[in-house]
């Protein structure tokens, strides 16, 4: 009962921030997050047919569905490291790269994956690579999060929900999907009832943060800023460089 | 998947929790500090120039001639009052340094996110060194603690020849960056 309740909460927030995106025209700015919805709620909602229809076919559906769930979650990450580095091209270039080859090559060890496996049991194939695609999605996050860390990166309200919920979701997901190859230990059991609270939060947390458009607040610099802060990074290269070596050179002595 | 195959994937998905925590933190600082761009800038500078002045006054403060003084005319009291004393001043001034360049990066990193030019390279080759200057640092401040900042006095010369250096350096990057040219700005809804 609790669970069907989960279910169509999920559902209607699904719903509730896919309609408020349109409306607001934040659909617009970050279409990959809402393609992103648009599927996960086609998915929701096929499960949820297969559930009440043909609930023989529902366990095999539900690691399709969730495979196919989890690569087009590698949009959101996209989109979240495009929108958060649009003032920062130089930033942004190498990085946007950088993810398009761990997603290629993902991409290549899901269809080896899929080949040497033969189609046998396609179920436990798709839970499988499932489990591998989100590690790999979560370490992209790790790096990314750190990397807005570091720099200080201001990402608006908006991308910030997005990114905060993204976040919850992923680390919930990676941590679950850890143990579910134990599935007789107890901790495991409690976190497979706890993924869905966590999705729900981050819905919430997406719904409270996408209601409105807001500012994407940024430090940005005048274009002719820039050549002076090449300069400054050369100087900051000097005293820091310039510093460690004379400490260098007291420890030598 | 095994024991050790759990542990890793555990420690990542905590990591990302821990990070996202980070971020809300982040974002409620900012929020209640606001983007300061240029204020980053007078501040940066202000401290800079304290590290300087201090630098001069630290060097008399740590001269050996006045060391000289207090052994030949004071007793062993005051000769061991005047030793902690300034192993104290000397402690608290290296950790004070550390937090000035530790400030120094945090600055260089945010304005490194708005560059046009590629610095990755270089990016990582400062964090590098950065963390070599912590290390030594540290060890510096080991060494005062140990051994006293007379006794360390090779260690300490170079320390304050270390800072006025970074002192000036910094002055001069303080000059070449002009608030007037650093604007807050909001992108369009």
């Amino acid at each position: 009962m609790a669970g069907n309740l989960l279910w169509w909460a999920c559902i209607f927030l699904e719903t509730a921030v896919l309609v408020r995106g349109i409306s607001s025209g934040l659909a617009k700015r970050y279409r990959l997050f809402y393609g992103y919805l648009i599927f996960i709620l086609s998915g929701e909602v096929i499960r949820l047919i297969s559930y009440v229809f043909a609930p023989d076919r529902y366990g095999s559906l539900y690691w399709y569905t969730e495979l196919a769930t989890v690569i087009a979650s590698y949009a959101v990450i996209l989109e979240i490291l495009n929108q958060s580095l649009q003032s920062c091209p130089a930033l942004s270039r190498p990085l946007t790269r950088l993810l398009w080859i761990i997603f290629a090559l993902t991409l290549t060890y899901v269809c080896c994956g899929l080949m040497a496996n033969g189609f046998v049991s396609v179920s436990r194939v798709a839970a499988d690579l499932s489990r591998d695609l989100r590690i790999v999605e979560g370490a992209l996050l790790l790096l990314m999060l750190w990397f807005f860390g570091r720099h200080r990166l201001s990402l608006g309200r908006n991308l910030r929900g997005i990114t905060i919920g993204m976040t919850m979701w992923v680390g919930a997901n990676v941590i679950n999907l850890a143990f579910l190859s134990s599935p007789g230990h107890e901790f495991s059991a409690f976190l497979r009832e706890l993924l869905p609270v966590t999705y729900l939060t981050a819905l919430v947390l997406w719904c409270l943060s996408l209601w409105s458009v807001a500012p994407i607040s940024t430090i940005r610099l005048a274009p002719e800023a820039e050549r002076d802060l090449a300069m400054v990074a050369t100087k900051t290269r000097i005293t820091v460089t310039g510093i460690s070596e004379r400490f260098l050179g007291v420890l030598r002595q | 998947m095994t024991f050790s195959g759990i542990v890793p994937v555990v420690l990542l998905g905590v990591l990302i929790l821990v990070f996202g925590t980070r971020l809300v933190a982040q974002a409620i600082v900012d929020g209640r500090a606001g983007h300061a761009t240029i204020n980053d800038y007078l501040r940066a500078g202000e401290a800079l120039d304290s590290v300087f002045i201090e630098a001069n006054i630290i060097k008399r403060i740590l001269s050996c001639d006045d060391v000289r003084f207090i052994a030949e005319n004071g007793t062993r009291d005051v000769q061991k009052l005047f030793a902690d004393e300034r192993k104290k001043l000397a402690l608290r001034w290296v950790r004070r340094m550390q937090r000035q360049v530790s400030d120094l990066m945090k600055l260089h990193l945010m304005l490194a996110g708005c560059t046009s030019k590629p610095i990755q390279k270089f990016d990582f080759d400062l964090s590098a060194k950065y963390a070599v200057f912590k290390l030594i640092s540290n060890v510096v401040l080991g060494v005062i603690w140990l051994v006293g900042p007379f006794r360390a006095g090779i260690v300490v010369t170079y320390t304050l020849d270390s800072v006025a250096y970074f002192g000036n350096i910094f002055r001069l990057r303080y000059v070449d960056v002009q608030g007037s040219r650093l604007v807050s700005g909001q992108g369009a809804p």
